[in-house]
C-alpha cells in the first residue's frame, strides 16, 4: 500500500494504450483516481519509498497533512474530470490525463528537490498534449509557448537544486528563505506556474486553447501545485502578499472585457491564486490553513465553471459571450450548476468559498494589513463580476441569442452534478474540510458580521450590475481580444527582433559592399601599376634594365659624395 | 461526436413563441420567468429591497466595535456599490486601450479559429 500514488497513474498510462473498446478505457480513467483517492487517505504519515541514487536521497512519498490534503483534492479532480470526459476516446487526451494528474500528485508527495524537479518537469510534458490535442494550427503554436513557459520553469528549479547542491546544502524540499541566488531561481520557478503577475499569461493563453474536456483537467492541476510549492518552501515570505494582492486585483479588470468565457475564467483563476499567494505570504497556521482550504475548494468550483463553458462549447461551438446568451431555456441543468460555481466562487454563504476566503481575509485584518486587507475585499467585488455575474449571466441569460442547444451529455451532468454538490457540501458542513487542514483550526465562518457584511458586500455589487446594465455603461461583449503582458514576447520581441535583424541586414549589405569596393580598387590599383600592361608588369629589354641600375648607382653616388661633403 | 445539427439561431423558438416553449425541459420553462416583461424591473426592485434589509440588519444586529474599517455600519454596503462600479467603468476604459480585432494574433492563436467540429457534439434541441 505505500507505494508511491503516482506509480498508479503512471503503470494505467503504460496499460491504457493496449484496452480494446473506449469504455472500458474511460472506466480506467474512473478508477485509478479512485484508488489512489482511497490509498491517499490509507497511507500513514511518513516518509515512504526513500532510496539513494547517485549520492542523492530521494523520498517518492511524503505524506503529512499538506501533501495528503493537496494529493487528495487532486485525486477527486481527477475523477470528475475524467468522468466529465468520458466521452472523449481520443488515446492521447486520455493517457495525458492520467500522467498530468499522477505527476502532480508526484511533486505533491516528493519529500526531496531532485524528486520534485522530475515531476515537475512531467506535469510540464503531460499536459501539453491536452492543448495540442485540439489539432490545429493555432493550438499547435499555444502549446508550443505553453512548453517553452513551462519547460523553462523547470529548468530554473533544476538550476536552483544544483546551486543549493554545489553549496553542500541538503535538497530535502522544506522551507526556504530568499536570499541566495538558488532559493531566489526556485521562487522564480515556482511563481511561474503559479502565474505571478507578469509571467502568468501563459495561463491565459493556453487554457482556452485546449480541448473542451482538457481545460477542466488543466485547472486543476499546474496552477495548485505551485500553490503547494509555495506553502511547502516559502511560508511567511513576506514579498508573496504584495504578489498575491496584485494578483487578485489586475486579472479583474482583464477578465471583464474578455470575450472569451474560457479566457475569463483563466483570468479568474488567477485572481483565486492571489489569495492563496496572499495566505502563503502571511504564512501564519490560520494564513495557511486558509491556503490550503480555499485551494481545495477552488479546484471544485472552478472546475464546475469550467465544466459548464465546456458543456455550452461542446453544444453550439463557441464559448464566446458576444455569441451566446438565453442558453437556460435548454440548458437549465448546465446552468443550474454554472450558477452554483459562480456562487461559489463569490463566496455567497453556504457555498464553499465563503468558509475558505475568509480564513485569509480574517488574518490578513487580524495582522493590521489594512492595504492588503482592502484590495483584497475589492478583488472580492471583482470575482463576483466576471465570475460571479459575467460567465452565468452572458451564458446563460441575458439577451436571446436564439441558439436552443440540447442539454449537456448524461455524464457532463453527472459531473457537474457530483462537483456542485460538493460545493455545497463545504459551504453547509465547513468542518468536513477543516478536519482536512494541515493545522488545528477553531473558525467559526458563519457569525451574524460576516454572513450581512459578504452579503451586503455581493447583493449591493449585484444592484449596481443592474444600474450599469439598465444605464448601457457595461460594456458589451464584442469579438474582440485585448492585449496583455504577452504582447511583448508575441509580438513586440519579435517585431524588434525583426527590424534588428533587418537592420543588421542592411548594415551587412553596406560594409560588405564598401570592403568590395575597397578591395576591388585595391585589385584594380595593382592592375595599373602591375598588370601586364603597365610600369611594373611590363617585360622590359635586358639593355633598359642595365641603363635603369646604372642610373640607381648613379643616384646612389650622387647621394654618398653630397652626404659625405 | 455526431453532429445532428448546426448551431446556429433556431428558427420559431428564437422569437419565444409559447408553442415552443412548451418543449423546453422543465427547469428551462422555470427560468422563462425572469424574461417575461416587467420581471427583470422586479428583480432590480427586490435587490433594492434585499438591500435594505441588509443595512438594516447591519445596524441593528452586528456589533461595530472592532475600530476598523469594517466596524463602520453599511462599509460593505457602500464597498461593494462602489468598488464594482469602479472595476466596471475602469475595464470599459481600458478596452479602449488594449482591445483588438479578434484575428490579431491570427495563425498564431485560436481566436478566431472555429473548434474542430468532430470533436463537439454540437446538437439542437430541436434537432
Amino acid at each position: 500500500m505505500e507505494f508511491p500514488t503516482s506509480f498508479l497513474f503512471i503503470a494505467a498510462a503504460c496499460v491504457l494504450p493496449v484496452l480494446r473498446g473506449g469504455g472500458l478505457r474511460a472506466a480506467v480513467l474512473l478508477a485509478v483516481p479512485a484508488v489512489a483517492a482511497w490509498q491517499v487517505m490509507a497511507v500513514p504519515p511518513g516518509v515512504h519509498q526513500e532510496f539513494e541514487l547517485f549520492g542523492l536521497n530521494l523520498e517518492l512519498m511524503r505524506v503529512d497533512r499538506l501533501s495528503r490534503t493537496f494529493a487528495l483534492i487532486f485525486c477527486i479532480a481527477a475523477f470528475l474530470g475524467n468522468l466529465y470526459a468520458w466521452h472523449v476516446r481520443d488515446h492521447v487526451q486520455q493517457i495525458a490525463a492520467l500522467l498530468y494528474a499522477g505527476a502532480a500528485i508526484g511533486a505533491v508527495f516528493a519529500g526531496d528537490l531532485v524528486t520534485l524537479f522530475i515531476y515537475w518537469e512531467g506535469t510540464a510534458l503531460a499536459s501539453v498534449f491536452l492543448i495540442w490535442a485540439r489539432r490545429t494550427p493555432g493550438a499547435y503554436h499555444v502549446g508550443m509557448r505553453y512548453l517553452v513557459i513551462q519547460v523553462g520553469s523547470g529548468v530554473l528549479l533544476l538550476a536552483g537544486v544544483i546551486l543549493l547542491f554545489r553549496d553542500g546544502h541538503a535538497l530535502e524540499f522544506e522551507a526556504m528563505t530568499l536570499g541566495s541566488l538558488a532559493t531566489w531561481l526556485i521562487f522564480l520557478a515556482f511563481g511561474i506556474k503559479c502565474a505571478f503577475p507578469l509571467l502568468h499569461n501563459w495561463l491565459q493563453d493556453s487554457y482556452p486553447a485546449a480541448t473542451v474536456t482538457g481545460t477542466v483537467i488543466l485547472s486543476a492541476f499546474t496552477t495548485k501545485l505551485a500553490v503547494y510549492a509555495l506553502a511547502r518552501g516559502f511560508p511567511g515570505t513576506e514579498i508573496l502578499i504584495y504578489i498575491g494582492t496584485i494578483m487578485t486585483i489586475f486579472p479583474i479588470f482583464f477578465a471583464e472585457i474578455e470575450n472569451d468565457l474560457r479566457r475569463v475564467l483563466s483570468y479568474s483563476l488567477n485572481n483565486q491564486l492571489g489569495f492563496m499567494v496572499v495566505g502563503v505570504g502571511i504564512g501564519t497556521e490560520m494564513a495557511l490553513n486558509g491556503t490550503v482550504s480555499h485551494a481545495f475548494a477552488h479546484i471544485l468550483y472552478k472546475a464546475l465553471l469550467f465544466m459548464s463553458v465546456g458543456a455550452v462549447l461542446f453544444r453550439t461551438g463557441t464559448s464566446k459571450a458576444s455569441e451566446l446568451g438565453g442558453l437556460y431555456r435548454t440548458m437549465p441543468l448546465t446552468a443550474l450548476f454554472c450558477v452554483i460555481g459562480a456562487a461559489s466562487i463569490s463566496a455567497f454563504p453556504l457555498f464553499s468559498g465563503f468558509v475558505t476566503k475568509s480564513l485569509i481575509l480574517y488574518e490578513a485584518e487580524k495582522a493590521h494589513m489594512t492595504l492588503i486587507w482592502l484590495g483584497l475585499v475589492f478583488a472580492s467585488a471583482g470575482v463576483l463580476s466576471h465570475s460571479g455575474i459575467k460567465i452565468p449571466y452572458f451564458a446563460f441569460f441575458a439577451h436571446d441569442s436564439g441558439r436552443r442547444p440540447a442539454e449537456a451529455p448524461s455524464h457532463m451532468l453527472l459531473a457537474m452534478g457530483i462537483t456542485a454538490f460538493l460545493c455545497i457540501l463545504i459551504g453547509v458542513q465547513p468542518q468536513l474540510l477543516y478536519a482536512l487542514l494541515p493545522y488545528e483550526i477553531h473558525y467559526q465562518p458563519y457569525t451574524v458580521p460576516h454572513v450581512v457584511g459578504q452579503l451586503e458586500l455581493l447583493i449591493f455589487a449585484m444592484f449596481a450590475f443592474c444600474l450599469l446594465m439598465r444605464t448601457g455603461i457595461h460594456p458589451p461583449e464584442v469579438r474582440a481580444v485585448n492585449l496583455d503582458f504577452d504582447w511583448t514576447y508575441r509580438m513586440f520581441l519579435p517585431r524588434v527582433l525583426g527590424r534588428i535583424a533587418a537592420a543588421s541586414g542592411i548594415a551587412m549589405d553596406g560594409i560588405a559592399r564598401i570592403l568590395t569596393d575597397l578591395g576591388q580598387g585595391l585589385v584594380n590599383g595593382l592592375y595599373h601599376s602591375r598588370g601586364p600592361e603597365n610600369l611594373l608588369g611590363r617585360s622590359w629589354p635586358t639593355g633598359s634594365m642595365a641603363l635603369f641600375v646604372v642610373g640607381v648607382l648613379v643616384w646612389v653616388l650622387v647621394v654618398a659624395y653630397l652626404a659625405g661633403g | 461526436m455526431k453532429t445532428k445539427t448546426s448551431s446556429g439561431p433556431a428558427q420559431g423558438s428564437a422569437t419565444g413563441m409559447p408553442g415552443n416553449e412548451r418543449q423546453y425541459p422543465f427547469l428551462g420553462r422555470a427560468f422563462l420567468w425572469v424574461d417575461r416583461p416587467g420581471n427583470p424591473l422586479k428583480i432590480v426592485w427586490g435587490l433594492a429591497a434585499v438591500c435594505i434589509v441588509l443595512v438594516m440588519l447591519d445596524v441593528l444586529l452586528v456589533e461595530h466595535k472592532s475600530g476598523g474599517m469594517e466596524s463602520v455600519p453599511g462599509f460593505y454596503a457602500v464597498a461593494g456599490f462602489v468598488m464594482f462600479s469602479t472595476i466596471i467603468i475602469a475595464a470599459r476604459l481600458l478596452r479602449t486601450v488594449i482591445g483588438r480585432k479578434e484575428d490579431y494574433y491570427s495563425g498564431r492563436a485560436v481566436d478566431d479559429e472555429d473548434y474542430p467540429d468532430d470533436q463537439l457534439g454540437v446538437m439542437d434541441r430541436d434537432g
